[in-house]
């Protein structure tokens, strides 16, 4: 079966996921490459901090997907699935760069572009919450990640992270108030 | 200044900053090029697969042409002994031991003892089936036996006691001959008629009345030929039931006969060639062509009918009026086995082989002749010989 545009959008993320799992067909991994991978960049960003690395990483995940798609089953959440995977990779590249920290980068790098928040970034205010958000868990990363940058709700974030809804809120506002912090001086 | 923020605004901040730090870093048409870069990546995978898939694909294809060679080696070229290997096959009442296809072996694929004594005398070969019968002698203390084995293998599949009578004067075996499928083996005084599948006794034909003995024996077509004890007098009967269709006296003593062509062809051993009628026993034609005294072989192949006496003369008649071809002396010839085609004639166990038209010798490789050696076996092509070295045998 061919999934055209109107198909995939139409869909659910685990109709999708599993018309690729039993298929395996190129259409239905476009489909679910389409669905997924903005986020999955994201909160690749999130965890590692640099494009490329992130960009490699999803690419990876990916691929492990295309690999592990017959141990999909249907009844499970695709979102939880997916980044399990993606995270699980993301955080072996992490534990990679422990060993070699000389090749550590910095999550926030300085902007090139001329705009006010560019002027925001390099000032104060800009490096305090680099450095709170680096400080952040690698989870509390994602979960702020998918709450702030793709404005998952709170329910998609603890499925997609393992979590139950209290605990993702909990952790998400604990987040908050350390970048809060960090913004203001008080850690 | 950020102190002096209320929560509200630093989350506004916070959110600001991180969202236009993600926008900015993220690649333009991330998904795009992620379906890009994810489907070379499979491509890259998938190559690897596809040279496995090519290597199984060429061991298989050498696997598969090891068998065929395998295959037709063991059953066309050069292994697999088959019926048509052997040398007393069906349809060979001329005695050419000429095969029109077969194989030339070139291994032993199975040996076995032989019960009581089976000597020189070749064995007759049935639809893969090896019928051999013992000679019985009296020293020996095994009973002579018929037995048939799996030309492949050399399983057993029947075995039956075969003692011949005193009457073998002139054969000194169990003649015997399988046509259309059925085996006809004398005991020296009757023709026994066996189903060579599970060896039971179809039929017991008695010579006709007032013949003694039955020693030799011939078959082909509709005709089941023999001679007496002593080889002084031929019968025909009918092969299906035993009746006698004629008999025949002669002066001399016959051994070995060829059919060919609705012929009954026989060397007496006083130097008397004879033709006679299968169908009424009648002399077509009789030649005088003394080879000295003693026994005669006689073969046959298409116009042309050879006689080897037991005094090692070779003596070629035309089939249709018993005109002398030619006359050679070759030593050894009469014990060593007799073949012969439309070309030449294979003689000293096919070590020596003479021109059909001239009786010249065409090659002689007979350095290790020492008589007494199992016939040739002709293919298209080839002659399986046997030669016989006093220490080595044959």
């Amino acid at each position: 079966m061919r999934l055209g545009p109107t198909d995939t959008l139409s869909r659910s993320d685990e109709e999708i996921l599993t018309l690729f799992a039993l298929s395996g067909e190129a259409d239905h991994f476009r489909a679910v490459v389409k669905r997924f991978s903005a986020r999955m960049y994201s909160v690749s960003f999130a965890l590692l901090g640099k494009t490329d690395e992130a960009e490699d990483a999803v690419q990876e995940a990916l691929l492990k997907i295309h690999r592990a798609r017959r141990y999909y089953q249907n009844h499970l959440r695709a979102a939880p699935w997916i980044f399990t995977i993606l995270r699980n990779h993301c955080l072996d590249c992490l534990r990679k760069r422990k060993r070699c920290p000389e090749s550590r980068l910095e999550l926030f790098e300085p902007s090139t572009e001329e705009t006010p928040l560019r002027l925001l970034e390099q000032g104060e205010q800009a490096r305090l919450i680099s450095e709170g958000f680096n400080a952040l868990a690698p989870l509390d990363r994602e979960i702020l990640t998918l709450r702030l940058i793709e404005e998952m709700d709170f329910a998609g974030i603890a499925a997609c992270c393992g979590l139950s809804l209290e605990a993702t809120k909990k952790r998400a506002y604990r987040a908050m108030e350390i970048l809060r912090a960090a913004l203001t001086g008080q850690i | 200044m950020a102190n002096s923020m209320r929560p509200e605004e630093l989350d506004g901040l916070i959110l600001t900053v991180l969202k236009d730090h993600f926008r900015r870093n993220r690649p333009e048409n991330i998904e795009e090029r992620l379906l890009v870069r994810t489907a070379e990546a499979l491509n890259r995978q998938r190559k690897p697969k596809n040279r496995v898939l090519w290597a199984m694909a060429a061991s298989l294809l050498f696997v598969v042409t090891a068998a065929l060679f395998v295959f037709y080696s063991e059953t066309k070229g050069w292994g697999r002994v088959t019926a048509d290997a052997w040398t007393f096959i069906e349809h060979d009442a001329g005695n050419s031991r000429f095969l029109k296809s077969g194989c030339i072996p070139n291994r032993v694929l199975w040996e076995k003892e032989i019960p009581s004594w089976a000597s020189t005398y070749k064995p007759l070969v049935d639809n893969n089936r090896l019928i051999i019968s013992g000679r019985y002698r009296p020293d020996s203390l095994n009973e002579p036996r018929l037995s048939a084995y799996n030309c492949s293998t050399g399983e057993l599949q029947w075995s039956r006691p075969f003692r011949g009578g005193p009457g073998f004067e002139t054969k000194r075996f169990p003649d015997r001959c399988i046509e259309s499928g059925l085996l006809y083996i004398s005991d020296g005084e009757r023709c026994h008629v066996i189903n060579p599948v599970d060896g039971r006794e179809t039929a017991l034909f008695d010579p006709p009345s007032g013949i003694q003995g039955w020693a030799f024996l011939s078959a082909t077509e509709d005709y089941l030929v023999g001679s007496d004890r002593t080889g002084n007098r031929l019968f025909c009967l009918n092969r299906a039931d035993g009746r006698m269709r004629w008999s025949f006296q002669t002066e001399g003593a016959s051994y070995v006969p060829a059919l060919s062509d609705g012929k009954l062809l026989i060397h007496t051993d006083n130097g008397q060639a004879f033709a006679l009628s299968l169908r009424d026993g009648r002399s077509l034609w009789q030649v005088a062509e003394n080879a000295g005294d003693g026994r005669s072989r006689v073969y046959s192949m298409g116009t042309k009918v050879l006689v080897s006496s037991e005094n090692d003369y070779v003596m070629l008649f035309s089939v249709s009026d018993g005109r002398l071809l030619w006359k050679n002396y070759v030593r050894g010839s009469f014990w060593s086995g007799t073949a012969m085609d439309a070309q030449a004639v294979y003689l000293a166990g096919g070590m020596r082989v003479l021109d059909i038209e001239s009786g010249r010798t065409l090659w002689d490789k007979d350095n290790a002749i020492n008589g007494n050696c199992a016939s040739p076996t002709l293919l298209p092509g080839f002659v399986l010989s046997t030669a016989y070295e006093s220490r080595r045998g044959c």
